[in-house]
């Protein structure tokens, strides 16, 4: 009998398994529970056994026929679609532990960014992250043979369309689409095919843009003092650097003393007592005339950041990838 | 790109020191990396004239000499195979400390006193491999007994130079720019090409479309190959390139300094007559390169064919055919001048990275090519005193670059944001460019063509940090219609007060991944990185490995995610939700959340069951279209997705939900603190078991343990860990750092809770 109570159960396990549909679920229980079952005929010789049998035997067939009649309907549940009529508005207060909730530091440092802006008029905008190769590079006067785009090393798909390098490219989007005078901030997502200790294949950069008649690299000094000293402080040492980029001219960078060691040399700044935190320039003529805007009447400034590495200024975090890997330990320290 | 100090202050005179000089070349011209100092050795180890060399009795590979030390003749014993009386060697004395630590003491070898060391360069750390031979300095270069240290100790410094200053490559023309930084003037170099006939023993064809606007073909004789000089070695080192022999050396030397790469085939290995033409590759034409690589060109690689087959990838590498070797004594130079843009393609192409093809595909100068063969003889002459120029063979094409642009200094002024008695043609003169009546940049500046390149060389030698900021107009000039930021901050506030965090991921899907959740991917990355294989159509394959990361700590969680849903031509922005929770209560929080944003966005959704292999839940239905789900995973696929508790997930597509609803852009709460790393070390935890008194009321509960952390700092979170409901008890596991001491925790607890 003990060899017939294995077999029985192994027999409905396998066959509960195997089943893919609510009628397979069905077909096993009329199979191994139904008038022909062997559950039945079991019971049937139970009942024509001695006493000390029926004491042995009863109770375990007892048990096997509850369990596996309870997998029968764990597996019929898994494979039954839902059949409630939920009324979602039954829960109305919050179901159990109301651990507290956090925005990404990321998302915290954007938003603060563009709020920053937004106090000397820069409105915030976004663009698409799949880009083509004409809004990343070439309307910014990268040319397909551009040697600046060996710094971008880009990703590529295969619907002829690319990962965005930069923010730059809502600048092109923007200008087709509305004459100066544009003051815009564009924060997101970017790309590179980088992946190592202090680069992700994903990241976050902020672009600002100013187009209108008159402006000047003054104007463009005074806009990246503004924002860097709301952000560290307005004791803040910075210095210009200048620097090369195919869509701003003159292009500059913007090192601000080094936060670790406040100049002194460090080997957070390799001992120079500056970071590099940003990238900037005078619009380079050629992109306004890509754009069918005159140079000659209208100029403009631009400038770019990558969130991260201000971030990491911010709240001294040294690994760039904790801000990527989900770990709630890190996130909550940002609540 | 290197240089040293020295070799920049023998060119344009003393300099100021390195702090000075790192801050303000990286401020008005090229970023210095950094600079250190380098060859600064012992003051032990001096010249050491070698006067006699006769056989050691006891020993075939060693040999004896006798050194003048300045004061003194010394017994030396070497094994240096190329040691030779006469030559002025470097000698370490006694006492004398190698930079590998070792320390020079007179000893005896094989029975001999030896009063010292005759050094190599790898010796000296210069070269990672042991030489076999000695190094020998030029036979003027220091006297017998003085220090090494006084020719070589110097600074380097080691810069970065941008895509549109080729020139910066070579080291004169980093002098030149030194000169206008830190001398206010242009700089006049001395630097005469080598008076020879025009060759025409050689013709030469340039393919026009290849753009190559110049090719020189020089021939040398009489060359002997040996070691260069130690001050050549060197040098050499100093910038980061290995020694070979005096030819290649010199190749080398010519390059770093010019900016001009040069390259040398074996003259006795090319029959005559030769002919040369600069030419596109057949498609499938095959090159075997230096190193031995063989390579399948393109009809878009340029190559160098001498007599009617490819024997060089032009401005990149040279062909393995015609290379030179020990026994070389003529050579034909090719120094020329090729299509920047060509050059990086057929680089990139066949991934060749070389010191040549760097310096061209930035676009070099190409007035340069034929210095380059003079300068290129000079330096080998120390080596190969016999050598000869033959003859120079040259072919160009009309690619001349000679712009006229107009001088507006009132424009620069402005547009810089000047003081009006800023002058900027002084500035300009500085870089030797020319003002009236036109600008004329120096030829060697092609990177110079319009009036905005000048604004800023003027803006750099001015000072950028000199310029006076001027405020701008606080004024919002245009509305650009714009929803998606508002909406995205009203969501990430949504979710975020009621208990989710925000997380963010890569939105990719790995390759075969066991976790992934959806059978339809986004556009393939047709250059992937890692494990990185295509852009997600959904969140929830990402945001459950949040919940994987968390479980083992924090069971009770929950996450959001606001990201994109990318198709073959479209993206969509979603927020993508997870909950996982000990108790079967992740439904709940769905339910729960699901009525909350229906209220909160006064959005009427329906909803329709549905059932994958791993979920089970309800499409979100706005107007009829689906626009999300709410879901569990099921029994099954937990342990199979390593969950291990509960767990609910869903989706809601915002660029559905909201397409015609504007919001209002309001500030995130912000939170900058500094990162507390020992927040992320392993939690400890302490179980605490509670009897209920009445029935279970979970708020209660959560009310009652949430005031109860504030009493103790050291715990940072807890989560329902098991509920008996038919024993009418409860635990609650308590998080907090390795320092916690539970002993004392669990019983304050305990009694606190169970009271």
């Amino acid at each position: 009998m003990n060899e017939k109570i294995e077999e029985i159960k192994s027999a409905v396990i396998n066959a509960l398994q195997g089943a893919s549909t609510l009628a397979d679920i069905e077909a096993i229980r009329v199979k191994y529970f139904g008038r022909k079952s062997p559950f039945k005929e079991l019971f049937v010789k139970l009942a024509a056994a001695d006493d000390t049998t029926k004491r042995e035997f009863g109770p375990k067939i007892n048990e096997l026929k509850t369990s596996l009649e309870s997998d029968l309907e764990q597996r019929a549940q898994d494979l039954t679609q839902p059949k409630e009529v939920i009324d979602f508005d039954s829960v109305k207060s919050q179901p159990l532990f109301a651990r507290q909730g956090s925005s990404h530091i990321v998302s915290q440092m954007i938003a603060k960014i563009e709020d920053i802006m937004a106090e000397i008029g820069f409105q915030a905008v976004s663009g698409p992250e799949m880009e083509t190769d004409y809004y990343n590079f070439e309307a910014l006067n990268m040319g397909k043979d551009h040697p600046a785009r060996d710094t971008q090393d880009t990703f590529y798909l295969d619907n002829d369309l690319i990962l965005r390098t930069q923010t730059s490219a809502v600048q092109i989007r923007v200008m087709e689409k509305h004459k100066p005078p544009v003051k815009i901030i564009s924060a997101g997502k970017t790309y590179r095919r980088d992946d190592d200790l202090t680069h992700t294949p994903m990241f976050h950069q902020v672009e600002g843009l100013f187009v209108d008649k008159d402006i000047n690299l003054g104007h463009l000094k005074w806009t990246i003092e503004y924002l860097l000293k709301k952000l560290f402080g307005k004791n803040l040492k910075m210095r210009y650097r200048t620097s090369y980029f195919p869509y701003t001219e003159p292009s500059l960078e913007v090192d601000i003393e080094c936060q670790s060691c406040l100049g002194e040399g460090c080997r957070v700044c390799k001992k120079s007592g500056w970071l590099e935190v940003m990238g900037a320039g005078l619009v380079n003529p050629v992109v306004l005339e890509n754009l069918k805007i005159d140079p000659k009447v209208y100029t403009g400034f631009a400038f770019g950041l990558g969130i991260e590495r201000i971030v990491m200024l911010k709240t001294n975090l040294g690994d760039m990838r904790l801000l990527y890997q989900s770990n709630l330990q890190f996130l909550e320290q940002y609540k | 790109m290197r240089f040293r100090l020295n070799e920049i202050e023998n060119i344009v005179g003393i300099l100021p020191p390195a702090t000075k000089l790192s801050e303000e070349l990286s401020v008005k011209s090229i970023e210095v990396n950094f600079y250190k100092t380098i060859g600064a050795f012992d003051e032990k180890i001096v010249a050491g004239l070698i006067k006699k060399v006769w056989p050691h009795p006891n020993a075939e590979r060693l040999r004896i000499a006798t050194v003048f030390d300045g004061k003194l003749d010394r017994q030396i014993v070497c094994g240096g195979q190329n040691l030779q009386a006469g030559k002025l060697g470097i000698l370490a004395l006694p006492g004398a400390k190698l930079p590998s630590g070792v320390e020079i003491e007179t000893t005896e070898i094989r029975g001999i006193k030896s009063e010292g060391m005759l050094c190599s360069a790898g010796e000296l750390g210069l070269s990672p491999s042991p030489n076999k031979t000695i190094d020998y300095l030029k036979p003027d270069s220091l006297k017998p007994g003085q220090s090494l240290r006084h020719l070589c100790a110097d600074t380097v410094f080691d810069v970065e130079v941008l895509a549109n200053r080729p020139d910066l490559t070579g080291i004169l023309w980093i002098a030149r720019e030194v000169s206008a930084v830190f001398k206010n003037k242009p700089l006049k170099l001395r630097l005469q090409e080598s008076v020879v006939k025009p060759g025409t023993d050689i013709k030469i064809d340039i393919d026009s479309s290849t753009k190559a606007p110049v090719y020189n073909f020089a021939i040398f004789e009489n060359i002997e190959i040996t070691e260069s000089y130690f001050e050549e070695k060197f040098a050499l080192y100093s910038h980061g390139m290995p020694a070979i022999n005096n030819l290649v050396d010199a190749t080398n030397l010519t390059m770093l300094s010019l900016a001009q790469p040069i390259h040398a085939f074996d003259r006795a290995a090319i029959a005559n007559p030769i002919s040369v033409n600069i030419r596109f590759a057949k498609n499938g034409e095959e090159l075997t390169v230096l190193g031995k690589k063989k390579l399948q060109l393109t009809e878009k690689d340029v190559v160098i064919d001498i007599n009617g087959k490819a024997e060089a990838l032009a401005g990149i590498i040279g062909g393995d055919a015609y290379s030179v070797t020990d026994k070389t004594q003529s050579i034909l130079l090719e120094s020329a001048n090729f299509d920047r843009a060509l050059t990086r393609r057929t680089a990139r192409f066949h991934g060749l990275q070389t010191e040549a093809g760097n310096r061209f595909e930035k676009g070099s100068d190409p007035h340069v090519a034929k210095l380059a063969i003079s300068y290129f003889l000079n330096i080998l002459k120390t080596t190969s005193p016999n050598i000869t120029l033959k003859s120079i063979n040259s072919s160009s094409t009309n690619q001349t670059h000679e712009p006229n642009i107009r001088y507006q200094p009132e424009q620069i002024r402005k547009l810089l944001n000047l003081p009006t008695d800023t002058d900027p043609s002084k500035y300009l003169a500085q870089l030797g460019f020319e003002t009236q009546p036109t600008v004329k940049p120096p030829i060697f500046r092609q990177d110079i063509e319009k009036e905005i390149d000048l604004s800023e060389e003027v803006a750099r030698l001015y000072d950028l940090n000199r310029v006076p900021a001027q405020p701008i107009s606080t004024e919002s000039t245009n509305q650009i219609a714009e929803n998606e930021i508002a909406l995205k901050r009203n969501i990430n506030r949504f979710f975020s007060e009621i208990g989710f965090n925000e997380v963010i991921n890569y939105p990719f899907y790995l390759r075969p991944d066991k976790y992934l959740l959806t059978d339809i991917e986004g556009p393939l990355l047709t250059n992937p990185i890692a494990d990185f294989k295509s852009l997600v159509t959904e969140g929830a394959t990402n945001i459950l490995a949040a919940v994987r990361n968390n479980r083992d700590y924090l069971p009770d969680s929950r996450y959001f995610e606001i990201t994109k849903s990318f198709q073959a031509k479209s993206e969509e922005s979603i927020v993508s939700f997870a909950v996982q929770n000990s108790l079967r209560a992740p439904l709940e929080n769905l339910k729960w959340l699901i009525g909350k944003f229906s209220r909160q966005y006064n959005k009427q959704f329906g909803f329709k069951p549905f059932s994958t292999s791993n979920l089970n839940g309800w499409e979100v239905l706005l107007d009829g279209n689906r626009v999300g789900y709410l879901a569990m995973i099921n029994e099954l696929s937990i342990k199979q997705l390593d969950l291990y508790w509960p767990t609910g997930i869903g989706e809601i597509n915002l660029s559905k939900v909201f397409a015609s609803v504007s919001f209002e852009l309001k500030p995130l709460p912000q939170h900058f603190g500094k990162f507390d790393s020992k927040s992320l070390e392993r939690r400890e935890s302490v179980d605490i078991s509670i009897k209920l008194k009445g029935d279970l009321d979970l708020n209660k509960i959560n009310r009652q343990t949430t005031d109860l952390l504030k009493e103790h700092a050291q715990i940072s979170s807890f989560a329902l860990w098991d509920v008996f409901e038919s024993k009418k008890s409860i635990t609650i596991r308590f998080y907090g750092n390795k320092s916690l001491d539970l002993e004392s925790i669990e019983k304050s607890l305990n009694e606190k809770l169970n009271r």
